[in-house]
């Protein structure tokens, strides 16, 4: 038991390090903005999906993975429009794109519920000069490592410029940012376009990493990345100078681990979202975390 | 000059709770002036200020901001002219970020909201002197989140963060009603001289009748949507707290309460 959980470590890391850049941008939404994001299981396959076409198109992995995040900015984008011009409450507007983007996925796939690459095409993780640099087993860690700590650094900078501190304030209180007269239905906008940016990227990134796409590959992508997101700030409650990227970052490997922990225990991947399901529950409900609500 | 002019605001209409508060109110204030608003509960002052804020918009009537009809102006754009104290101390503050980030907060107002940083370390000592004025120990606690001060303190951190973010008006939502009396005679000693410093043209819904009396150049008393009294200059500095109190009971007892 204990050796098949050993021997899958490294794999289980390598995900958990992917899945942080999802739950990187679910913090962005859930624990900045105040704003539950649903749109996230739509945005997290669109990335693997116009990552993987891109690729298949010939295009290289960088430029691939930017279409994701452009993908996903685009449908942050409609989420935010869709609550605050439209005035749609949160969780139905997440609801809306989610159904919408299923669709979209399959339009951007040519119709193909499973994409594959074909033998040697480069990746983020294979066949490009960084990759090549580094020994064959470390690749896909290292690289991913890299990239989380690379966003980790650049999201910490944007929430303490202005723009970040405003956004800061449209999830701790809306009537500051009305007191600076600034709209803060806007600043709404700009945080959804940045989390499910990153969301996309995040998909694609795992698609890199599987050289595969399939269509229901989002279900439960936003349960997971709230999941590493409240682990995280729980994990880490009591030591306030970790900042919260530090504890989102935690929280999605220490989440992975406690799947690879439930498989080695013989669990057969169709329990998968069971597990998923059962674990966010024991988190919300013994992690001793309620949301308090700060203001009035 | 702020004016208000033939506004009508009816609350719930076409129910059997329809209540109709402003019929063709009136008021105009002069720029400089400090006015403080007295009434009973649902006499319309608070209305009043959400009406002149933009938090809700009037069924008729218009409002002037310095001839500029802002009736139709969306709440964060008049914000850019008028800074507001609200009854809850928790709104004036982000109760996540510490008192620095907060008065840098405040301090970009007025600046594009771009990729600078937000807290410009030189100003650290400007913000220091400033929290120092106010007497509560707040620039000894720069790096503290505001959702652990107490109310008095929360207050007096966003009557600083409004002096750092100019506007030459400044909306008082019962500001000190939340407040311990000692916090709260503090904060109105703050008011007055953030008034008088900052040439600032201020409204103070408030319901004590002693602070309206004490401060302020113009005193107004409002009952069901109308004025009741309107006292300025030599006629607000010789009146007596008997008289107010008279007067203030007399339209209590009116609607029973």
């Amino acid at each position: 038991m204990l050796s098949s959980f050993l021997a899958t470590l490294p794999s289980t890391l390598e995900q958990g390090l992917i899945y942080a850049i999802l739950a990187l941008g679910v913090m962005l939404t859930y624990s900045i903005l105040d704003f539950p994001d649903l749109t996230v299981d739509g945005s997290f396959p669109l990335g693997g999906a116009v990552s993987l076409t891109l690729l298949r198109a010939g295009a290289g992995p960088l430029p691939s993975l930017a279409g994701a995040l452009l993908a996903g900015a685009l449908a942050g984008l409609c989420t935010g429009l869709i609550h605050v011009k439209l005035g749609v409450r949160a969780l139905f507007s997440g609801i809306i794109m989610m159904t919408a983007l299923y669709s979209v996925n399959l339009r951007v796939t040519g119709g193909q519920a499973l994409l594959t690459l074909p033998r040697g095409s480069a990746t983020l993780f294979r066949a490009n000069p960084v990759a090549e640099a580094l020994p064959e087993g470390l690749r896909l860690l290292f690289i991913a490592c890299l990239l989380v700590l690379l966003l980790k650094c650049l999201l910490d900078a944007f929430l303490n410029t202005r723009a970040g501190f405003l956004l800061r304030a449209a999830g701790d209180n809306e009537s500051v940012v009305t007191g600076l007269a600034r709209d803060k239905g806007n600043v709404k906008i700009v945080g959804l376009v940045l989390a499910n940016a990153l969301v996309a990227l995040s998909g694609g990134v795992l698609c890199h990493a599987q050289r595969m796409f399939e269509v229901s590959m989002g279900t439960g992508a936003m349960v997971m990345g709230l999941a590493s997101v409240i682990i995280g700030t729980n994990l880490f409650r009591r030591l306030e100078f970790v900042k919260g990227t530090t504890a989102a970052i935690a929280g999605a490997i220490l989440y992975r681990l406690c799947v690879a922990a439930a498989i080695s225990l013989g669990l057969a991947p169709m329990d998968m979202k069971l597990v998923t399901a059962a674990l966010f529950l024991a988190i919300l409900a013994f992690g001793g975390l309620r949301k308090e609500k700060r203001h009035a | 000059m702020l004016e208000l002019r033939d506004i009508q605001k009816t609350y719930n209409p076409g129910t059997v709770r329809e209540l109709t508060l402003l019929k063709g109110f009136n008021l105009k204030v002069e720029k400089g002036e400090f006015l403080s608003i007295v009434g009973s509960n649902g006499s319309g002052k608070t209305s009043l200020l959400n009406l002149i804020c933009g938090s809700m918009a009037p069924d008729a009537g218009h409002i002037l901001l310095d001839g500029e009809d802002i009736t139709q102006k969306k709440e964060s754009l008049r914000c850019r002219r008028i800074a507001r104290i609200h009854q809850n101390p928790a709104m004036g503050s982000c109760s996540g970020m510490s008192i620095a980030e907060n008065m840098a907060l405040a301090e970009c107002k007025e600046k594009r909201m771009n990729l600078r940083p937000a807290v410009d370390r030189s100003r650290l000592p400007a913000y220091r002197g400033m929290l120092a004025e106010l007497g509560m120990g707040l620039e000894n606690m720069m790096n503290a989140r505001a959702g652990t001060l107490s109310g008095g303190q929360r207050q007096a951190l966003a009557m600083a963060m409004s002096r750092l973010s100019p506007a030459d008006f400044l909306i008082l939502d019962e500001h000190t009603a939340a407040l311990d009396p000692k916090a709260a005679d503090l904060i109105m000693e703050l008011t007055e001289r953030m008034v008088r410093e900052g040439g600032l043209t201020a409204i103070m819904v408030t319901h004590n009748l002693r602070y309206a009396l004490r401060y302020g150049s113009r005193l107004i008393m409002m009952h069901q949507g109308g004025i009741e009294m309107d006292l300025r200059g030599e006629e607000k500095r010789s009146l007596r707290m008997e008289t107010l109190l008279k007067k203030f009971n007399d339209i209590s007892i009116e609607c029973g309460n």
